[in-house]
């Protein structure tokens, strides 16, 4: 008893004289491992942080924690993970507001890319063009005509300033020459009665919010937002398919570590939630919600993060939104 | 459609064995979450989500349900016994049930609660059951030019909830609105009263609020009061309500009911409205309104029935249509895609023991709950007759962990004690928090309501008058301010001369 | 001298109605005001802010000339601690973490109490108390709050 608690006095001792960060990497994971989710409970990436965080623990040999941090647009919970010590210990996971934030606020403490160690592109979750029934356009050209032939019903949803929804709709706008009232809502469940009554037109939302109301047909889906089809709805064309060349927006996410932690570290996340993305099981119950698995390198998730901000900051400025 | 074939196929799903274990474990932890004061049930159920993904959808439904009803329940508790109010509900559940607790009546308030819940889950059971169909569409007959005038009618209502001067209910409601502002508009992103702090960018949460107005300020009021080795509570007289007590709760427990079920239906902030609504009503037309605020054991009945009923009618527009009325539904939503199913008018013809397995599950749930509540009551008793010395540090731990659970952030605390503190100078000067935190609640949704229904309507207010739904609304909204108004000019003169 | 008033407790409700109403007000005119048609974020605040005083002078009007309650003494010292051992739980419980945090929340608020007195039951009761949160909250609930906070997480390597 005694001796072993001397020995773990003269570990600790021998570890703060060697080099600190060698010894970690080496050691690494020796103690629990916080992944940071800067959103409540319940949506997308506290979805998948919890299923990967469960996985993660089992491959780390250490326990994964899953926090909610959210509040400020998930703002408070990104600052954290940027201010946490540099050590693998504190991970996060963020969304689509991550690369649009810069944009709308003023004061932004955290900097999308330069706070931050990109670790692995996690996921994308496509967008629907959902419109109520009672419109006759059944493919997006008829939607585009039927909403320049009636200015005073082109009432578009929105989830928000800077949502993924509110962007997509300005980018609709911007590509399309249709001119639109954006009324805006706190999230796709405040947005949905209004949808399916006729009071709103229509409303640019995630697959995983909108499919079930797809499939029962109270909302018409005339086109998917991404470049590709998605596996949820193989039926429904792209916006591009339809036309509206270049349009492709998106909510993706992934996990990131702050700005300097170790190289090796950052390598052995990778590798690990790599391997956990490729399980069938987490794919397929990702896959039913909506959430497209993706994975790579962690260079290929800053490329994503760096043209994300071009594009969203293209669409920002054009449409003359103001950071507050 | 026979509703006793739909009945059986319900019972035959709800009464296997595994799916009374899930129920149970979803009542259990329900009421357990709901007695610890800040715990939120969408946290909870959120945790427990991955979990349940192994689990057959029914089993996985019903025992989220449970987590849902279970927590509506064991709020009461804690709002009763120790003025406690860990959500919306329960805020009015305080105002006579804490005051019965104080006379020695917490067992007949404890007992009341829960038997009106029980009625309240029995009727909306057999609703659900006979008219899921036609009562899910009424759900989308409100817009937001319906909603506003909801809630006007609504806010106007809370005036009545105050025991003392009209004046001052006025004042704390639109003190409440205004504090309902803070954070970020929904319609233009626009900062407002944030004070460049990051935590109050998305608003006051309303439980720091309840917390420190009711939870710190309570205590203090009670130290200020002499002798804290004395018990909060009198000799307690009885754990069951009387015969004279049934003949009182029996109207009022119907009429909560029927209120609720209705404000239940509309997803967009109708169950909110229904613990208040029942009790204003109970105030205006019961015999025995001088009591309401010192122990009237209407001022349980009626609010607690129509919280259940409210709860769970919350569930049709949910399993019809796909529309969520609140946090912890739009989880289950999630719970139900993951597992492949989608929620909307398909999920009664296409799963029908999915649909009535739920439904008749949480009347065998708000049974448990009953079994489980009634013998916990004597328990509860004994646990708050210790002495006051020694009960409140206690609390003020619950009331600390839970309101830093809310968002897992310190500020929450600190803010809560500011509102222990204001809270304390505004009860000193005969203002009451009550209709405050209704105002709180109601501000938010009635800008946004208000600003979406002139959105819609391209500017133009007459949208307010030209739905019939809306113009009815309004119009009663008016006659009520009326009737509230017109007496208390004289009155309130009258109180204030009677002093000393 | 002692300004002599008939209902004082109307008159500083008033007063912080006023006070509230006008501060909100001054704040609102950061905020674009729009028209009542198209209603911009200042417009719903100033319309609450501009009828909150009003009612603010009606209650102070009220307080002058009626005869109204006076208020009752203010229990400074139970105030004081029970909103001190609060903020001290809030300061404390990221840094210090739970364990300390109860400690202190417990003590500087039961000190609130004439009746308190520092002896083995009590310390049975803290520690049974702190086990209780321990258990359900942190183990059980998972509710993210440090048993040792940043301050003492040297020791856990000590922890058996």
């Amino acid at each position: 008893m005694c001796l072993s608690t001397l020995a773990k006095i003269a570990a600790v001792a021998a570890c703060m004289a060697l080099a600190p960060v060698a010894a970690a990497a080496q050691t690494y994971p020796s103690k629990p491992i916080k992944l940071i989710v800067p959103a409540p409970p319940g949506g997308a990436i506290d979805i998948l942080a919890r299923l990967v965080g469960e996985r993660l623990a089992v491959s780390m040999g250490q326990p994964v924690i899953v926090e909610n941090k959210p509040g400020a647009s998930n703002n408070l919970g990104t600052d954290l993970i940027a201010k946490s010590a540099p050590d693998g210990y504190t991970i996060g996971i963020v969304g689509g507001s991550h690369n649009i934030a810069k944009f709308l606020f003023k004061d932004l403490p955290w900097d999308p890319e330069k706070s931050f160690e990109p670790i692995v592109y996690t996921h994308v979750v496509p967008l629907v063009f959902g419109v109520y029934p009672g419109i006759p356009a059944k493919t997006l050209p008829e939607l585009v005509a039927w909403l320049k032939a009636n200015p005073d019903k082109a009432k578009v949803a929105t989830s928000g300033r800077g949502s993924a929804q509110e962007m997509a709709a300005e980018m609709f706008q911007m590509t399309s020459g249709a001119k639109l009232v954006m009324v805006p809502y706190k999230g796709s469940s405040q947005a949905h009665p209004d949808l399916l009554a006729g009071r709103t037109a229509l409303y640019i939302d995630t697959i995983s919010a909108i499919k079930g109301h797809v499939k029962s047909g109270a909302v018409r889906a005339v086109a998917v937002s991404t470049a590709k089809r998605s596996a949820a709805l193989p039926d429904v064309p792209t916006a591009a398919e339809q036309g509206l060349t270049g349009y492709d927006a998106n909510t993706n996410g992934g996990i990131l570590a702050p700005a300097g932690t170790p190289k090796p570290i950052i390598a052995r996340l990778n590798a690990e939630i790599n391997a956990i993305l490729k399980m069938p099981d987490i794919a397929a119950k990702l896959e039913g919600a909506g959430i497209e698995v993706q994975g790579g390198s962690p260079e290929d998730y800053a490329a994503l993060i760096k043209s994300d901000l071009v594009k969203w900051g293209k669409v920002v400025k054009e449409a003359g939104i103001e950071p507050e | 459609m026979d509703i006793l074939t739909n009945l059986a196929i319900g019972f035959s799903t709800a009464l296997s064995l595994t799916n009374l274990a899930y129920c149970f474990v979803g009542v259990f932890l329900g009421t357990a979450v709901g007695v610890l004061p800040g715990l939120g049930v969408p946290a909870t159920v959120a945790m427990l989500l991955p979990a349940t993904f192994a689990l057959p959808p029914v089993s996985a439904l019903i025992m989220l349900a449970g987590i849902f009803y279970g927590a509506q329940y064991g709020g009461s508790t804690t709002s009763i016994l120790v003025n406690l109010p860990g959500e919306t509900s329960s805020v009015i559940t305080a105002l006579d049930g804490h005051q019965m607790a104080r006379q020695g009546k917490a067992g007949r308030a404890l007992a009341t609660a829960a038997i009106a819940s029980f009625f309240a889950g029995t009727v909306c059971t057999l609703l659900m059951a006979m008219f899921a169909p036609p009562l899910g569409a009424m759900a989308l007959e409100f817009g937001p030019a319906e909603y506003f005038s909801l809630m006007v009618l609504g806010l106007v209502a809370s005036i009545v909830l105050a025991s003392g001067s009209i004046l001052h209910a006025l004042g704390m409601v639109v003190i409440g609105l205004l504090l309902g502002l803070v954070g970020t508009d929904v319609n233009s992103g626009a900062q407002r009263y944030s004070l460049g702090i990051a935590e109050l960018t998305d608003g006051i949460n309303f439980v720091v609020i309840a917390m420190g107005m009711f939870g710190l300020g309570e205590i203090v009021a009670n130290l200020e009061t002499a002798d804290t080795r004395e018990l909060m509570i009198k000799k307690v007289s009885g754990l069951w309500p009387t015969r004279e007590d049934w003949r009182r709760i029996r109207a009022p427990i119907l009429r909560g009911t029927l209120l609720g079920s209705v404000l239940g239906l509309l997803p967009g902030g109708g169950a909110a409205l229904a613990s208040f609504g029942a009790y204003a009503l109970e105030k205006k037309v019961s015999r025995n309104r001088a009591e309401f605020g010192h122990g009237a054991i209407e001022g349980v009945a009626a609010p607690e029935a129509a919280n259940n009923a409210g709860a769970q009618m919350s569930f049709v527009p949910m399993l019809t249509l796909g529309i969520p009325s609140n946090p912890v539904m739009a989880l289950m939503i999630g719970a139900m895609v993951i597992q492949g199913i989608q929620p909307g008018p398909g999920v009664m013809t296409e799963q029908p023991t999915l649909f009535w397995g739920v439904v008749v599950s949480m009347w065998i749930g708000n049974l448990m709950l009953l079994v489980l509540n009634l013998p916990l009551i004597g328990l509860w008793v004994k646990m708050i007759s210790v002495p006051y010395h020694l009960l409140y540090p206690t609390i003020l731990v619950f009331c600390a962990i839970g309101v830093f659970s809310l968002s897992n952030t310190t500020f929450d605390v600190q803010l809560m004690v500011l509102f222990g503190l204001v809270g304390y100078v505004l009860k000193k000067l005969g203002c009451e928090p009550a209709p405050m935190l209704l105002g709180f609640i109601l501000g938010p949704m009635m800008e946004e309501y208000l600003r979406r229904a002139l959105l819609l309507s391209m500017g133009d207010p007459t949208t307010l008058i030209t739905s019939p739904i809306s113009a009815v609304m309004l119009a009663l909204a008016a006659i009520l301010l009326v009737l509230v108004l017109l007496p208390s000019f004289g009155s309130t003169r009258r109180e204030a001369f009677q002093d000393e | 001298m002692r300004l002599h008033v008939a209902g004082p407790k109307d008159v500083w409700a008033g007063l912080i109605y006023i006070a509230f109403g006008g501060l909100m007000f001054w704040g609102a005119l950061g905020y674009r005001l729009g028209t009542a048609g198209r209603m911009g974020p200042g417009y719903f605040p100033r319309v609450l802010a501009v009828i909150l005083v009003a009612i603010g002078v009606v209650a102070l009007v009220r307080g002058l000339i009626v005869r109204g309650e006076r208020i009752d003494g203010i229990a400074w010292k139970p105030l004081a601690l029970i909103l001190a051992s609060s903020v001290l739980f809030g300061l404390l419980l990221e840094r210090a973490g739970l364990v300390v945090a109860l400690v202190a929340l417990v003590l500087v608020s039961a000190s609130a109490s004439k009746e308190f007195r520092f002896d083995p039951k009590a310390v049975a009761g803290l520690v049974a108390l702190i086990g209780f949160c321990v258990a359900a909250f942190v183990k059980g609930l998972g509710v993210p709050m440090p048993i040792l906070g940043t301050w003492l997480e040297p020791l856990a390597v000590l922890a058996p």
